[in-house]
């Protein structure tokens, strides 16, 4: 069985339970499309978590009679962490226990701190995670627009690196289509060096290319001078790949990532840093983000990455 | 083809931060070329700290890099083998770190800020001394440092100092910075753990404050004689990114320097939140702990001295490529030429307009009045568009036909005796470029033009990267459409310079809504409502006050959210604050100027010189940065009409003849 495969097809050949299903519910359809389908697989779920990104300070947890949800302030990563491994814990929650996450709305950020969280206090070695990815995105004049301004920049806790003091700063950056994203990542960062991954191949033919013309200034800056890597926009063990396949001469220098890419391509950012703690991430924070008019048009295809942690 | 390939445009790189250590060497002038004579008494590499401030693109960073170890062992490996003599010509070692603003802010995650900060101080400590250690290894191996002296008992002494006892492994300077690495390592890793668990971050290895910065310099100064006299300054970039409680604990480290040991610290205006310190009732004072600098006081953009910097700085530039270099293409005031005068731009409006005459007109409430061909005959003076556009002022300002051509009459017959010649010479010279502007309105779709190396400097606001990225734009673009021309040594055309100038101004104003933590879109309302009250007011029929280019406002009045927009907007330099008039009244408070950014002028069609003062309430302010649409215009629509009623109620009070229609 490999890592990444379509969840319909895993569904035909296996029989899936779990006892928590942890997904991130906003008004995008896909956000919620892993859940239909393994409700209509009659696929057993014995505790639903749902999660609500929201512009706030503090977390709250609200019970349901068929499900929980968790408020999260997409901002403070450990204080909506806190909540989701508190409602765990008042579930019951043991080493045994089977978890699925449908990352596909989950914020990077929490994505990173989840799952640090989960390996570092060894609370399941397996964990399945779910990623519908989209098949076209709504363009406006202005391009595609997720989010608004930057508030930001910062470090993702517990990714904070760890600093060679007379190294370089190099920069790796997962280019999504919103270049003034990765400037503001590039100009707060200031690396000596830059490498851009580009997912390729993407969601649609003409992703790849979005990304390249949107991180036009990336691409042409100093530290990067065109200096770009390819991942596939879905499989984020390809992104794993690459950066475990970076020159052993990096290591003596500061590698800093930014996940502002595809989903799939954070949580390959993700795993390859939950195995090499050197490495930094950073985030640029949006004062906002889009809620309405929400970009993914039609729901693309759905995958399940089944991870050893 | 492949010649054209070849030409790389010599403003490419502006950003020091971009820079490497070579390019910053080659396209650099020496800092002392630039404080020369701001910092008289002040040695930018003694031993008095020295806050650096500045906008976005000052210099500070280039100034602060090129002080650094890293570039003054290169600069000195230039014309030597080794470094042998280095410390004797340098006497200072600079150690250059950037405070980066993620990485300050992971050191705020746990619950008690006290431990935050503490473990943040001895990361910052660790840091540097690594930075110092190594640097004396290098310093060593280059042979800088040719004394025999023992390692042996060093290594000892700075055990003791460090870590309170003699550790026979370490017994070389390149263990000992490998041990505070690894102490470094498992702060950060509790730094993680801490965010993991959610708990205090736990601090194993305590080195008390300063140990690692002061007194470790301090005991290599006595055990290796070419350090004895040598300073350590600790080059600090980007200061503003600190918060408050940093400040406050770097504030006391200034405070409290010792030995040879010293700092330069790298700030944006505004950017130092506090001059207190940890200790109670203590606070840098200024000229006893610490001395300032502000770039844009000592580059100012009309200065000769401002001019001459930007001149070598592009002469450096193009000196290092070929194409520009064999040919002696380096003088860029030659490559922009001289910039246009009113009168050669306003006769090249009319030249290329069909209709010459759309500028003989009379204001009368806010509408334009035909005049009748008697008064333009009289009022006619062929191909001077400016001296005729003044009689059309003076006719909206009332004075009678007949004496305005006696006026204009006496003015051209150049009869310096007259009292009419001096009184339309003074006019015509306080308002030439003015009328200018109001000329140009009348010839639309025409824009003004922005060209020539004295208003790329004055259009630069003071900020060298400004003018390079001017350049940049310019070449790009030359080297585009007239390549031949520019490497046979002709000037860049009118049109390119002015298409680079609005290029650039417009990508100015663009880049604004990039600034973060909210601050984009409502300094980019503040602004483009500024911007829109100036260009209304170029337009002012009785030119009350010509090119109104800055406002004025009672700072300390102003609530708390908009001085915060304000101060944002000079932290990025998009307002520059300038030296204020003292108050007329005893009673009336303090004034603070600011002027738009230069480079914005194209984008409003504005002058880029500073004359005509407009005054903006602190209530008018936080509504033109926060007030809805109908509130921005309205305010917009109050600023001008008060302007344009205070001035018309002055022109009245100074006697003028009759006063203007629509104060009635």
């Amino acid at each position: 069985m490999t890592n990444t495969q379509e969840l319909n097809s895993l569904l035909e050949i296996a029989k899936l339970e779990y006892d928590y299903f942890i997904y991130a519910k906003n008004p995008e359809k896909r956000s919620s499309n892993a859940l239909n389908i393994l409700q209509s697989s009659e696929v057993k779920l014995n505790n639903i978590i749902e999660l609500k990104f929201e512009d706030a300070e503090s977390s709250k947890i609200i019970k349901t009679i068929d499900h929980n949800v968790i408020t999260c302030p997409y901002r403070y990563v450990l204080a909506g962490t806190a909540s989701i491994l508190e409602l765990l814990n008042e579930l019951q929650f043991s080493n045994d226990d089977k978890i699925c996450i449908d990352i596909t709305g989950i914020d990077a950020p929490y994505l990173f701190h989840l799952l640090k969280v989960i390996k570092a206090k060894k609370m399941i070695s397996k964990i399945d995670l779910i990623y519908t990815a989209p098949e076209t995105y709504k363009k406006n004049t202005a391009g595609y627009v997720f989010s608004k301004g930057i508030r930001e920049v910062k470090q993702l806790p517990a990714y904070t690196g760890r600093t060679k003091a007379n190294g370089m700063k190099i920069l790796l950056i997962m280019m999504g289509f919103e270049g003034y994203r990765s400037n503001e990542v590039l100009s707060s960062i200031d690396p000596e060096r830059t490498i851009a991954l580009n997912g390729f191949p993407s969601y649609s033919l003409e992703f790849k290319d979005t990304s390249i013309l949107e991180n036009k200034d990336l691409l042409n800056s100093p530290s990067c001078k065109n200096n770009v890597s390819l991942a596939s926009a879905h499989d984020p063990f390809e992104t794993l790949q690459i950066l475990s396949n970076l020159p052993q001469s990096y290591k003596k220098h500061n590698m800093i990532i930014a996940p502002i890419g595809t989903k799939p391509m954070s949580l390959g950012a993700c795993l390859y840093c939950l195995n090499d703690e050197s490495a930094r991430v950073v985030f640029p924070y949006p004062n906002s983000y889009i809620t309405k008019n929400l970009p993914a048009e039609k729901i693309g295809k759905t995958w399940i990455y089944q991870l050893i942690l | 083809m492949k010649e054209e390939m070849a030409i790389k445009n010599p403003f490419e790189e502006v950003n020091a931060n971009n820079l490497d250590n070579d390019e910053i060497l080659n396209y650099w002038i020496k800092p002392e070329g630039i404080f020369n004579k701001q910092l008289e008494g002040i040695k930018l590499t003694g031993l008095i700290p020295l806050f650096l401030f500045g906008g976005r693109g000052t210099g500070k960073t280039t100034v602060l890099k090129y002080i650094s170890f890293e570039l003054q062992q290169k600069e000195f490996l230039k014309t030597h083998k080794n470094l042998n003599g280095f410390l004797e010509k340098n006497n200072f070692l600079g150690i250059y770190h950037r405070f980066d603003g993620p990485q300050l802010d992971a050191f705020n995650a746990g619950p008690d800020d006290r431990k935050c900060l503490e473990a943040f101080r001895l990361y910052i400590e660790l840091v540097l001394s690594q930075n110092f250690l190594w640097m004396v290894e290098e310093l060593l191996t280059n042979k800088a440092i040719s004394t025999k002296f023992n390692e042996h008992k060093l290594c000892n002494d700075v055990c003791e100092l460090i870590f309170g006892k003699k550790i026979a492994s370490l017994n070389t300077i390149s263990k000992i910075r490998k041990r505070l690495g690894n102490i470094q390592y498992s702060l950060e890793e509790a730094r993680d753990q801490s965010a993991i668990h959610g708990k205090e971050i736990e601090i194993k290895n305590v080195i008390p404050r300063g140990r690692l910065i002061f007194e470790l310099q301090n005991e290599f100064s006595k055990i290796i004689p070419e350090l004895k006299n040598t300073k350590i300054l600790y080059l600090f970039d980007e200061y503003e990114n600190l918060n408050l409680k940093q400040q406050l604990l770097f504030n006391t480290l200034v405070k409290h320097r010792k030995y040879n040991v010293s700092f330069k610290i790298g700030s944006r205006l505004k950017g130092v939140k506090t001059y207190d310190t940890l200790t109670t009732e203590e606070y840098l004072r200024e000229s006893a702990d610490y001395r300032s600098v502000i770039f844009e006081d000592v580059l100012s953009p009309s200065s000769e001295e401002y001019k001459k910097i930007l001149i070598k700085i592009a002469e450096k530039r193009l000196e290092h490529h070929p194409e520009f270099y064999k040919n002696r293409i380096i003088d860029i005031k030659k490559i922009l030429g001289t910039s246009i005068s009113p009168e050669q731009e306003s006769k090249l409006i009319l030249t290329s307009s069909k209709d010459k005459f759309k500028h003989f007109y009379k204001t009368e409430k806010g509408s334009k009045v035909a005049i009748n061909k008697k008064t333009l005959n009289m009022l006619k003076c062929e191909g001077q568009p400016l001296i005729e556009k003044l009689n059309m002022l003076l006719l909206n300002r009332s004075y009678s036909v007949s004496k305005i051509e006696s006026m204009m009459h006496a003015f051209i017959s150049k009869n310096k005796e007259s009292d009419l010649y001096k009184q339309y010479k003074n006019l015509y010279e306080k308002n030439k470029v003015a009328l200018l502007f109001q000329l140009i309105a009348d010839y639309r779709p025409r824009d003004k033009l922005y060209v020539g190396f004295d208003t790329y400097a004055s259009m630069s606001s003071g900020v060298i990267r400004t003018f390079l990225e001017l350049c940049f734009h310019a070449f790009h673009l030359a080297l585009f459409a007239e390549k031949e021309n520019l490497l046979s040594g002709k000037p860049i055309s009118i049109d390119i310079q002015n298409d680079a100038a609005q290029l650039m101004s417009e990508k100015y104003f663009n880049e604004i809504s990039s600034i973060p933590k909210g601050y984009g879109s409502v300094v980019t309302r503040l602004v483009d409502n500024v911007g829109s009250v100036f260009r209304g007011l170029h337009k002012d029929p009785l030119l009350s006050e010509p090119e109104p280019t800055y406002f004025t406002t009672e700072y300390e009045n102003l609530d708390f959210k908009t001085k915060d927009v304000l101060d944002t907007a000079e932290r990025w330099s998009i307002l520059q604050r300038t030296r204020s008039m003292k108050p007329k009244e005893r009673s009336q408070a303090h004034l603070t100027d600011y002027h738009l950014n230069r480079m914005l002028c194209p984008k409003y069609s504005i002058s880029y010189r500073r004359r005509g003062r407009t005054l903006i309430s602190s209530s008018n302010l936080n509504l033109l940065s926060f007030g809805n649409e109908i509130e921005q215009k309205h305010t917009r629509e109050l600023i001008s009409k008060e302007k344009e009623i205070r001035k018309a109620r002055k022109v009245k009070d100074q006697g003028q003849p009759k006063i203007i229609d629509y104060l009635d």
